[in-house]
C-alpha cells in the first residue's frame, strides 16, 4: 500500500493517562480514499480511543503524548483546540454505537441536521434543509420529508443509527469513523445497516470499529488488530482471516461461534420420561398493549438437556424466561413442574427446581454487596446450610465456577463482565436447582469469555445433570451450544427441532431469513 | 481500636469537601452541647445602659439589642430550638414520605394510584398559607411547628424514594432475589434500603437547611417560636424595626443560618461525591 495516497494516516501515536499510564502504545494506521479499514478487539483495547484520538477528542484526564495524525496530509496532532474545532465536522463523521443515546431526544431530527450542515458549510437554511433532506433520503429512510419533524424516539433503533449515518456524512467529510454501529441492533437490522454503510462507504474513507471479528472481516478491505493498547497484526482481511500470525488474532478466530475447539457433547440422549418444566399454550398479555408478548407456545424441557430458545428482540423469549421463573404470572394449567409433584409449587419449591442467570452482569449483581453476601443469600434465605458452613459452601461454589474464593469479600465492581457471570452462576447454584436458564446470559460478553463461560456451562450441565434453557438472539451459538432449537417470532414458535436440523434444513422462511442475516457477515466456517 | 478509627476516618481523607462538611458539623453539635456554658451573659434579661452596642465590643463580642441583651448568647439560646425543629421536622418528613413512597413503588394499582394523588394534592397547597392555618389552629410551640414542617414538607421524601425505589425495583438483582423466592420485607430491606441511602442522605441535608430557613421564616412571621424564645428567624424579626441603627442585629442571626446551611450543604455534597466514588 503506498502511503501517500492515504486519506488517513496514524504513525506511533501514544495515549497517556495520569493515573492509568500509557494505554495507547505505537499506534499506526493508514487508509487510504475509498478504503473500508476495520480495527478489531476485545472491549477495553483501545479502539475507540484510538478512532477519537484522530480528531484529538481524547477525553481528559488523558493526552496524546507522542506520534502524529494525517488526514488529508493536514497533520492533525500540530493543531490545537481552536484550531481543529471547526475541522472536525467537516474532516469526519462519527457514527457510534447506541443511536438513542447519540440523538437528543428533545429535538426534532431535522434541526439536528440543519444546524450541523449550517454550522459547517456556511449555507442559508433553506439549502441546509434541502441537504437534510438528501442525506435522509441517501440513508434510505422512508418518507424524508416528514421524518424531518420527527424525534427520535418515534423510530426503531435501525432508522436511528441510519440518521445518526446521515448526520455524520451531511457535510461530505471524506473520512466516516463507525463506532460498534450495529452491535445495539437484531440481527436483520443489522445487515441492513452494514450493507447501507458499505454502499455509503465506496465514496467515504470508512474506519469501521468493532469486536465482530467475523463480520469485520467479510466488511473491511483491510483490518487492524488491537489488543491491550496495540496493534498486533494488520493485513487485508481475507488474508488475516484464513492465515492469522498473531496467537491473540488466532484466539480470537477459534473463539467464533461455531469455530470454537468442539468440546464433546454427547447430542444423542435418553430422554427422561419427566418433564422438568412443561409449557402449555403459555400466553402472555401485557397490560394495554395490543399484541400479546407470548402466544399458545408449547414446549417442555427434560433433565441432562440444552433447550436454546432463539429469536429477535420483542420475540418473547425474555417473556418466557420470566414466567418460567415467576416473575410474570401466567394463567393456571399454561405452566407446569411436572417432576415437582405438586399441583402448584410454592415459591420456594420452585426456587429450588429453577434459577436463572441474567443478561447484564452489571445489573443482576447488588454493586453495594461483598460476592460472598451475594452468592450466600439464596443459601441464607432457604437456610440451606448451618451457619458456621455458609462461607465453605460460599467458597466451594466460587471455585467451582472458576473463581478465586480469597476474593469473596470484594464488591461486584471489582470484576470484569466474565467475573460477573461466573458470580452469578455460582449465585443460581447455590440453590441446587435442576433446570437453570440463562437469558442471554452470555450476549454481553466479548467473544472469547462467552466461548469459556459456555464450556463452563457445559461442564456444569454434565455434572450436575442440569437442564439448560438458553435464551439468546444468535442462531450460530444456539445450534453450537443446544441440542434442541425453538425458534420465536413475534410470540410464536415457528419452528423447533434438533440443533443440527434446524441449522442445515430449516423449514421456516423466517428461520431462513435469521440464517441469511448472521452468515452474509460471517465468512464460512473453516 | 485504631482500626476503627482509621476506617471511620478513611472516607474524609477521600474527600477533603466531606472533611469540611464533617468539620463544620462537628463545630455546630459542640455549639449546640456547650450553648448554656458558652453564654456569656442571660440572654433574657439585658443592661440598659448598654443598649446598642455595636459588634466587636469588649464583653458584647456580637453587640447588643435594644434592650442591651447580649447577641452572642441570645444566638446560642435560639440554636437548639433551630436545630429541634429542623431535625424533628426532618425525621417526621422522612418517615412518612419514605413509608409511602416505598408502598407506592412496591404496590402497584390502588395504594400507587392513591398515594401519588395524596402527594399532588399535598404540594398544590401552598405550604406556608397551610403552615399558618394550622399554627392558628393548633397553637405555638416547639411541637405544633415541628410537626407542621413535617407534615406539610413530607411529599419531597415521597417523591423521591418512589422514583429511585421504581429505578432499583427494576434492577436485575431484585428480579433475581424474587427468583430466589426472597419475600418482600427482605428485599425492602437487604437490597432497596441500602440502594437509597445515598440519595436520602443527600436529600436530607437539603431538606434540613429548608427546614431552618422555614422555621427561621415562621417565627419571622410570628408563628414559630413562643413569645420570648430567640430562635434565629425571632432575632430576625426584632432586628427589623432597627435596621438602620443596629445593622448588627440582623446580620449575625442571618449570618448563623446561612452559614449551618452551608456547613450541612457541604456535608451532603461530600456525601453524595463518596457515593460516586464508590461505584
Amino acid at each position: 500500500m503506498s502511503t501517500s495516497a492515504a486519506l488517513l494516516r496514524i504513525r506511533g501515536l501514544c495515549v497517556d493517562f495520569p493515573r492509568g499510564g500509557r494505554v495507547l502504545h505505537d499506534v499506526s494506521l493508514d487508509a487510504a480514499e475509498g478504503e473500508t479499514v476495520g480495527l478489531v478487539g476485545e472491549s477495553g483495547a483501545g479502539k475507540t480511543l484510538a478512532a477519537l484520538a484522530i480528531l484529538g477528542l481524547v477525553p481528559a484526564p488523558g493526552r496524546i503524548s507522542g506520534g502524529q495524525v494525517f488526514v488529508q496530509d493536514r497533520e492533525l496532532t500540530k493543531l490545537d483546540e481552536e484550531a481543529l474545532r471547526p475541522l472536525r465536522g467537516r474532516l469526519a463523521g462519527f457514527v457510534f454505537q447506541d443511536p438513542s443515546a447519540s440523538l437528543n431526544p428533545v429535538r426534532r431530527i431535522g434541526s439536528a441536521l440543519v444546524e450541523s450542515a449550517m454550522r459547517h458549510s456556511g449555507l442559508t437554511r433553506k439549502q441546509a434543509r434541502e441537504g437534510a433532506i438528501d442525506a435522509l433520503r441517501s440513508v434510505e429512510l422512508p418518507r424524508p420529508e416528514s421524518a424531518m419533524r420527527a424525534y427520535p424516539h418515534q423510530f426503531s433503533g435501525g432508522q436511528r443509527q441510519r440518521i445518526m449515518i446521515a448526520l455524520a456524512l451531511i457535510n461530505r467529510p471524506p473520512l466516516l469513523i463507525a463506532d460498534e454501529p450495529t452491535t445495539a441492533l437484531d440481527a436483520a437490522v443489522q445487515s441492513r445497516v452494514l450493507e447501507l454503510l458499505q454502499r455509503r462507504a465506496k465514496r467515504h474513507t470508512l474506519l469501521m470499529i468493532t469486536h465482530d471479528l467475523a463480520m469485520a472481516a467479510r466488511f473491511c478491505d483491510r483490518l487492524y488488530v488491537m489488543h491491550g493498547g496495540r496493534v498486533v497484526e494488520h493485513g487485508p482481511a481475507r488474508e488475516l482471516f484464513s492465515k492469522p500470525r498473531h496467537d491473540y488474532t488466532r484466539s480470537l478466530l477459534d473463539a467464533l461461534p461455531g469455530r470454537r475447539a468442539s468440546v464433546t457433547t454427547h447430542r444423542r440422549r435418553r430422554k427422561t420420561p419427566e418433564a422438568l418444566a412443561a409449557l402449555r399454550g403459555l400466553t402472555v398479555r401485557y397490560r394495554g398493549a395490543r399484541q400479546a408478548a407470548v402466544e399458545e407456545v408449547d414446549f417442555s424441557i427434560h433433565a441432562n438437556e440444552t433447550v436454546c430458545l432463539v429469536g429477535e428482540s420483542g420475540s418473547g423469549k425474555t417473556t418466557i424466561a420470566r414466567a418460567l421463573a415467576g416473575v410474570i404470572r401466567v394463567a393456571p394449567g399454561q405452566l407446569r413442574f411436572p417432576a415437582l409433584n405438586e399441583e402448584d409449587p410454592g415459591a420456594a419449591a420452585r426456587a429450588r427446581h429453577l434459577q436463572m442467570v441474567f443478561q447484564d452482569p452489571y445489573s443482576s449483581l447488588n454493586p453495594r454487596w461483598p460476592v460472598e453476601r451475594i452468592v450466600a443469600e439464596p443459601i441464607r434465605t432457604h437456610r440451606l446450610c448451618p451457619r458456621e458452613e455458609q462461607k465453605d459452601r460460599v467458597a466451594a461454589l466460587l471455585s467451582r465456577v472458576g473463581l478465586d474464593p480469597g476474593q469473596m469479600d470484594r464488591r461486584p465492581a471489582a470484576f470484569s463482565g466474565g467475573q460477573r457471570q461466573r458470580i452469578a452462576l455460582a449465585r443460581a447454584l447455590a440453590m441446587n436447582p435442576r433446570l437453570l436458564l440463562a437469558d442471554e446470559a452470555l450476549s454481553a460478553l466479548d467473544i472469547r469469555t462467552q466461548a469459556r463461560i459456555l464450556a463452563l456451562l457445559r461442564d456444569i450441565r454434565e455434572e450436575r445433570k442440569l437442564a439448560l434453557l438458553l435464551i439468546t438472539h444468535d442462531l450460530t451459538l444456539a445450534a453450537e451450544a443446544g441440542d434442541r432449537v425453538i425458534v420465536l417470532r413475534r410470540g410464536r414458535i415457528v419452528e423447533q427441532g434438533s440443533a443440527s436440523t434446524v441449522m442445515t434444513a430449516p423449514r421456516h422462511e423466517y428461520t431462513r431469513e435469521l440464517l441469511a442475516a448472521q452468515a452474509r457477515w460471517r465468512p464460512e466456517s473453516g | 481500636m485504631t482500626g476503627v478509627v482509621s476506617r471511620l476516618l478513611a472516607p474524609l481523607k477521600a474527600s477533603p469537601q466531606l472533611a469540611l462538611g464533617a468539620a463544620a458539623l462537628l463545630g455546630w453539635v459542640l455549639l449546640l452541647a456547650l450553648s448554656g456554658l458558652l453564654q456569656t451573659h442571660d440572654p433574657q434579661f439585658g443592661d440598659l445602659t448598654e443598649r446598642f452596642s455595636p459588634a466587636g465590643t469588649a464583653g458584647h463580642l456580637l453587640g447588643t439589642d435594644n434592650l442591651g441583651r447580649d447577641l452572642w448568647s441570645r444566638v446560642l439560646s435560639g440554636l437548639p430550638w433551630s436545630v429541634g425543629v429542623a431535625t424533628v421536622s426532618c425525621v417526621l418528613a422522612l418517615l412518612v414520605g419514605g413509608t409511602l413512597g416505598l408502598c407506592a413503588a412496591q404496590y402497584r394499582g390502588y395504594p400507587r394510584t392513591i398515594i401519588n394523588q395524596l402527594v399532588d394534592a399535598t404540594l398544590s397547597f401552598p405550604g406556608l398559607v397551610a403552615a399558618i392555618i394550622i399554627v392558628a389552629v393548633a397553637g405555638r410551640g416547639f411541637w405544633p411547628l415541628s410537626i407542621t414542617l413535617g407534615l406539610l414538607s413530607w411529599p419531597v421524601f415521597a417523591r423521591i424514594v418512589y422514583a429511585e425505589s421504581l429505578r432499583l425495583l427494576a434492577q436485575d438483582y431484585v428480579t433475581a432475589a424474587r427468583v430466589m423466592a426472597v419475600s418482600t420485607p427482605r428485599i425492602l430491606l437487604g437490597h432497596l434500603l441500602p440502594g437509597l441511602r445515598p440519595v436520602l442522605a443527600v436529600v436530607l441535608t437539603f431538606h434540613f437547611a429548608d427546614m431552618l430557613v422555614a422555621e427561621s421564616a415562621l417565627s419571622f412571621l410570628g408563628l414559630g417560636a413562643p413569645l420570648g424564645v430567640p430562635t434565629w428567624g425571632a432575632l430576625l424579626q426584632e432586628s427589623r424595626d432597627f435596621l438602620i441603627v443596629a445593622p448588627w442585629l440582623m446580620v449575625v442571626p442571618a449570618a448563623a443560618i446561612a452559614l449551618l446551611v452551608v456547613s450541612i450543604h457541604l456535608l451532603g455534597d461530600g456525601l453524595s461525591a463518596l457515593d460516586r466514588a464508590r461505584r
